[in-house]
């Protein structure tokens, strides 16, 4: 917790005038005005009649969002409501399914995702969480590291590279002696931290995370949510999750998603408290009891 | 009442007598085996597996020899280095060029044919898996070994300079060379049905987490699928090697059946052991001492044991490779 507050100390110095009227907001226990907020972001993924059909039926009608970069932004709605695909859709990991295919414009980092070329190297730059840990048959060193051995970076670079995430997602401490081990024996909260520091060992400026707490207990999702917010403070991040209480606790802004459709996008406070439409109102109440 | 009691009884003997008829099975096989090869054992000792020369002698003479309490025929020697030699060899090629194909083949029906295609070429592999060896036998008499003969080998032969055992006579096309590509065709079908299964059961997440991570399909398959697969695939690997191992008929057609020396390169007419039992087994019974049958029986004894061996050395190496996970640093 101290050293929480004496980073946050340190990080004052360097805040714009925007960014520290915000955390004065917070301080205050007042609530950030994101139109004040938004005045020093620009959007990073810009969504204009995205529609998306699996062979003949249609998944996704007509979404238009800008999402903003250095925040996170959730996704909720009922199962099978198309946020799933549409996260998967701004990595283009829909579009392996066969069968897949999209209409309108995804702008990722002012790039369409319709014309990526190098799927790869698009890849890279946008990083993906998933439901269930998912580390690859290999020791945990090597998770860490086999994508940036593949990408060419030096075995010297790579163990740095390594260390430093595992610092970062608060793993190193307790693995450090277990580098060369089997992940799997790892618990639940682990192993999806350990996803994560492999996401980020390859320098993602954006974060997909789909329902990435949703198998892990209450303790394990709150350290999870406090690495979320923390990394957002350099990248954005966009979360689809079930969890209405999870959204409400680190996400910025919420878009409601209903039958492949958005059915409002605004301030998670906003959303929340004072729904503008009914549909909206029906779920959050229904959620949250 | 009493039915469903009685039924659970008859079902409970039945199986127990099924979980252990494998057992019984291989020992009664091996003990008649071995009982009956034992004879030629003590007439040629251990210069039965270092000879060349397989002579079972002089069939129609009066004179019968006696060595080691063991009647023969005069002139009788059984040396079967060189059907040892031609069965690991052909077995080997067929390995080598098989696995890749049909990893490669499992590879592509799992993750790059459309379902809908894969749906029809699946059951296509299964059934190229059910063609009686015979039938790939005669293909290799008719189609492989003309071309053996006419266009590979002479193309290889020019490596021959290069790389050992590529140079020297090509001959009629019946040798190793064609024995083996037979054996390879035979067993694709079976190490690609079984690892493509496999292969399906990957768990589809790491993979996914793989291609997020910016991995190509390749490197996805190498890295990830393939370990978490790599058991099962090498279990399939074996099961195709013993396939070739044991393979009779279609080798017996193609393999030129030499005797009595060892191949000198790629296109030496060759023979195996399985086939030397299928083709010597009728002049065998010719021979009033029994010892030429008693021979055949200790190759078969051979034959068993290499295949288990080779299965066992297998299971090693799995074992080996699961206590390495493969890490750097």
């Amino acid at each position: 917790m101290t050293s929480d507050m004496v980073a946050v100390d340190q990080d004052l110095v360097e805040l714009t005038p925007a960014e520290l009227k915000e955390l004065e907001a917070v301080l205050t226990g007042g609530r950030i005005d994101v139109v004040t907020a938004e005045a020093t972001k620009s959007s990073v993924i810009q969504v204009k009649g995205l529609s998306a059909y699996f062979g003949h039926k249609q998944v996704l009608n007509n979404l238009n969002l800008d999402i903003k970069e250095r925040e996170i932004t959730a996704l909720i709605g009922p199962s099978g409501c198309g946020k799933t695909t549409f996260l998967r859709t701004l990595n283009r990991m829909s579009h392996s399914v066969p069968g897949f295919r999209h209409e309108g414009e995804v702008s990722v980092m002012g790039q369409d995702i319709a014309s990526v070329k190098d799927v790869e190297s698009f890849r890279r730059k946008v990083g993906m969480l998933f439901q269930r840990p998912n580390p690859f048959p290999m020791s945990i060193l090597d998770n860490l590291t086999l994508a940036l051995r593949l990408f060419g970076v030096s075995k010297k670079e790579r163990l740095e590279i390594a260390k430093a995430k595992l610092d970062e997602v608060g793993l190193y401490e307790d693995l450090k002696d277990r580098l060369h081990h089997s992940p799997f024996a790892l618990s639940g909260g682990q192993q999806q931290r350990l996803c994560l520091a492999r996401a980020l060992a390859v320098e993602p400026r954006i974060l997909l995370l789909d329902e990435p707490a949703s198998a892990l207990d209450p303790k394990s999702t709150r350290m999870l949510e406090d690495l979320f917010m923390r990394l957002a403070e350099h990248m954005t991040i966009v979360i689809v999750t079930h969890n209405l209480a999870q959204a409400r606790r680190i996400a910025k802004r919420t878009a409601f998603m209903e039958a492949g459709e958005i059915v409002e996008f605004e301030s998670t406070h906003a959303l929340f408290t004072k729904p503008n439409d009914p549909r909206t109102r029906v779920y959050v109440e229904e959620q949250i009891g | 009442m009493g039915i469903a009691r009685l039924r659970s009884k008859i079902f409970q003997v039945a199986a127990g007598i099924a979980a252990v008829s494998p057992l019984f099975v291989l020992l009664f096989v091996a003990v008649v085996l071995l009982k009956d090869a034992l004879p030629a054992f003590r007439y040629q000792g251990f210069s039965f597996y270092t000879g060349l020369t397989w002579n079972m002698g002089n069939a129609y003479a009066n004179n019968v020899v006696v060595h080691n309490g063991v009647q023969a025929a005069p002139g009788a020697t059984f040396g079967i280095l060189p059907f040892i030699v031609g069965t690991l060899a052909s077995s080997l090629i067929a390995i080598v060029i098989g696995v890749p194909i049909s990893l490669l083949s499992a590879f592509a029906l799992v993750y790059k044919v459309p379902p809908r295609l894969a749906k029809w070429i699946s059951p296509m592999v299964e059934l190229l898996a059910g063609i009686p060896s015979v039938v790939y036998g005669l293909w290799g008499v008719i189609v492989l070994a003309p071309v053996i003969a006419n266009q590979v080998g002479p193309w290889l032969a020019k490596l021959g300079s290069v790389i050992p055992f590529l140079g020297g006579s090509i001959g009629s096309g019946f040798g190793l060379l064609t024995s083996g590509i037979v054996l390879a065709v035979m067993i694709i079908p079976i190490i690609t049905a079984t690892s493509r299964d496999l292969l399906a059961q990957v768990p589809k997440l790491p993979i996914e987490g793989a291609r997020a991570l910016g991995m190509t399909s390749y490197e996805s398959m190498r890295h990830v699928a393939l370990p978490l697969a790599k058991r099962g695939i090498i279990g399939a690997i074996i099961l195709g090697w013993s396939r070739a191992l044991g393979e009779t008929m279609a080798v017996l057609m193609v393999s030129g059946n030499a005797s009595n020396y060892l191949p000198t390169n790629l296109y030496s007419p060759i023979s195996t052991m399985a086939s030397t039992i299928a083709a010597l087994l009728d002049s065998a019974m010719n021979d009033a001492t029994s010892l030429s049958i008693h021979a055949l029986a200790l190759i078969a004894v051979t034959l068993l044991v290499i295949t288990m061996l080779t299965n066992l050395l297998a299971r090693l190496l799995v074992q080996v490779g699961r206590r390495d996970i493969g890490t750097e640093g």
